[in-house]
C-alpha cells in the first residue's frame, strides 16, 4: 500500500534526524532514574583529614588561651576564631582563605572556599578532623540532563515536545510497518501488549492495591 | 476476569492522583501554642500532605531530587500549581528528594501560580555599592531578630513580619523554594526561609550572606519532610522526629530576600 511507503519512509528520516536527541534522553534517563544512587550532576569527592584540636592550631597563641580554649570553645574570640579559620586552611595546604567561614552547629566549622557546595571544608573541632568535600559536574551527563529536564525552558520546551510526538510516531509508525506474523495481529501484538499491560499493572500494584 | 478488573482500575489511574497538594492546608498552629521541644508531642490541627517524599507527589515524570539526601527534596513531582516540571536533580549532591515532596509548597499555604516563583536579580547595595542578588519584594525595614531568639520564642513572633540575616547554610536544591539562615556564633540554631511561591533561591547560595523579611509562622513538617531536612540539610534535629508524627517548626515565609 502506498500509505505504507510513505510510513517507512517518514519512520526512516525521522529515526534518523532525532538519533542525537535519542541518545540524549537515553542516556540522561539512565542517569537520573538511578539518582538515589548516586548524584547523576556531580560527582561529590569527599576526604577526611586529621588536623587537630583548636589548641593545637592555635600554636601561637599564649598557653593560657590555648588552655582556655581547649576547656570551652566559646572562650574564643573572634580574632582567635579568624586565626582558627586560617590555620585550619593553612594545615590544608590551601593558599587562599576561604570566601567565606562560620559555624553551622556547635561542632561543625564551615569554610567555602567556591560558591555555594562546590569546595567545602567541615572543621569538627571536638575530633580535630576536617570533611573536606568537592563538587565536580559530570561532564556530557550533566549537559544531558540539562536538556531532558528542560532546565532552558523557552523555546527548548516546543523543542523537547516535538521530539516526544516524534517518538509516539516511531512507535506506532513501527508497529504498522510491519505486516503478517510478525506485525500487530502476530508476535508483534503480543509484544506491543506485554509493553502496555506492564506499566499497567506495575502502577496498579504499587500506587492502588 | 483479570482483565476485565484491570481496565476499570487503568481508567482510574488515568483519572489522576489521589493526592492532590492543592487541597492541603498548612498547619496553622496558634501563637499561644510554643514551639514544642524535641521530646514533646503535639497532635496536628489539621491534616498535613501525607506524602514524605517524591514518589507520592506524582504529576510528572520524576526528576532526580537534588540535594544531599538519601530522599532529595528535594522530590519528583509537581508541587501544589507548579506546572509539570521533570524531576531535576539536586544541584547541590544529594542523591533523592523524597523527603522534599510538596512540604515547603504545604508550608507556604497555597499553590504556586504560573508567572510567581520569579529569580533574583543583580542590583547594587545602596550600603556598600557592592553588587547583590534581590529577590522578591523590596525590604520595606521590618524589625530585626536574631536566629537564637526567633528559635527560642516564637510565638513572641508568630504572625509578625520580621528581617533575618545571617549566613545560609542549607538551601533546597530541587525547586529553590526555601533556606536556612544560621545563627551567629556555636548555637545551631537556625531557621528556614520558605521563598516559595514567591521567589527562588538563587543557585550556588550555601555559604553566601543572606538577609531576608517575612511572616514567622509555626508549622508542622511532615515526618519524612523533617526526616529529610534533619539528615541531608543539617537542618532540624533528627531525634525530634519520631513515631512518624508531624514535627512543629518556626520557618519564615518570605516576602523578599538579599542574598551577598
Amino acid at each position: 500500500m502506498a500509505w505504507r511507503r510513505v510510513l517507512v519512509g517518514l519512520h526512516r528520516d525521522i529515526g534518523f534526524l532525532i538519533l542525537g536527541l535519542t541518545l540524549v534522553y537515553g542516556v540522561s534517563g539512565i542517569a537520573v532514574n538511578h539518582r538515589h544512587h548516586w548524584n547523576p550532576n556531580q560527582s561529590v569527592q569527599q576526604e577526611v583529614v586529621k588536623l587537630g584540636p583548636p589548641a593545637e592550631l592555635l600554636g601561637d597563641l599564649p598557653q593560657a588561651r590555648r588552655e582556655a580554649i581547649a576547656a570551652d570553645l566559646d572562650a574564643m574570640t573572634r580574632e582567635e576564631e579568624r586565626l582558627l579559620i586560617e590555620s585550619v586552611t593553612r594545615s590544608l595546604g590551601r593558599q587562599a582563605g576561604p570566601k567565606n567561614a562560620f559555624w553551622r552547629g556547635p561542632d561543625r566549622l564551615s569554610l567555602f572556599f567556591e560558591t555555594g557546595n562546590a569546595d567545602t571544608v567541615d572543621y569538627e573541632p571536638s575530633t580535630g578532623t576536617a570533611l573536606r568535600t568537592r563538587m565536580r559536574d559530570r561532564p556530557l551527563v550533566r549537559d544531558a540532563n540539562y536538556l531532558h529536564l528542560n532546565r532552558i525552558k523557552g523555546a527548548w520546551t516546543f523543542v523537547a515536545d516535538a521530539f516526544a510526538l516524534c517518538l509516539i510516531f516511531l512507535g506506532i509508525s513501527g508497529a504498522l510497518i510491519v505486516r503478517g506474523r510478525q506485525g500487530l495481529r502476530g508476535r508483534g501484538g503480543i509484544l506491543a501488549l506485554a509493553g502496555i499491560v506492564l506499566p499497567i499493572v506495575v502502577v496498579v500494584l504499587k500506587r492502588y492495591l | 476476569m483479570k482483565m476485565k478488573l484491570m481496565i476499570p482500575i487503568a481508567a482510574l489511574a488515568l483519572a489522576g492522583c489521589k493526592d492532590n497538594p492543592q487541597q492541603v492546608t498548612p498547619v496553622a498552629v496558634p501563637a499561644a501554642q510554643a514551639v514544642a521541644a524535641p521530646e514533646k508531642k503535639t497532635e496536628p490541627a489539621a491534616v498535613q500532605e501525607g506524602h514524605a517524599g517524591h514518589e507520592g507527589c506524582t504529576h510528572q515524570p520524576a526528576e532526580p531530587a537534588a540535594d544531599g539526601h538519601a530522599g532529595h527534596e528535594g522530590c519528583t513531582g509537581n508541587h501544589g500549581g507548579e506546572a509539570h516540571q521533570p524531576a531535576e536533580p539536586a544541584e547541590d549532591g544529594h542523591a533523592g528528594h523524597e523527603g522534599c515532596a510538596g512540604a515547603h509548597e504545604a508550608e507556604a499555604g497555597q499553590g504556586i501560580e504560573p508567572g510567581q516563583n520569579t529569580e533574583a536579580v543583580a542590583v547594587t547595595d545602596p550600603a556598600t555599592g557592592a553588587a547583590i542578588l534581590a529577590a522578591g519584594a523590596k525590604l520595606a525595614g521590618a524589625t530585626p531578630v536574631t536566629i537564637d531568639d526567633l528559635i527560642a520564642k516564637p510565638e513572641r513572633y508568630a504572625g509578625k513580619t520580621v528581617r533575618v540575616a545571617g549566613n545560609i547554610s542549607a538551601m533546597c536544591h530541587h525547586r529553590r523554594g526555601w533556606f536556612a539562615v544560621q545563627a551567629e556564633g556555636r548555637s545551631g540554631a537556625v531557621v528556614r526561609v520558605v521563598t516559595t511561591p514567591s521567589f527562588k533561591v538563587p543557585e550556588n547560595s550555601i555559604g553566601k550572606k543572606a538577609r531576608a523579611e517575612g511572616v514567622v509562622s509555626i508549622v508542622e513538617v511532615p515526618s519524612g519532610a523533617a526526616r529529610h531536612y534533619a539528615a541531608d540539610h543539617k537542618v532540624g534535629d533528627p531525634a525530634a522526629v519520631k513515631d512518624d508524627k508531624p514535627v512543629q517548626a518556626v520557618i519564615i515565609r518570605a516576602t523578599g530576600a538579599e542574598f551577598l
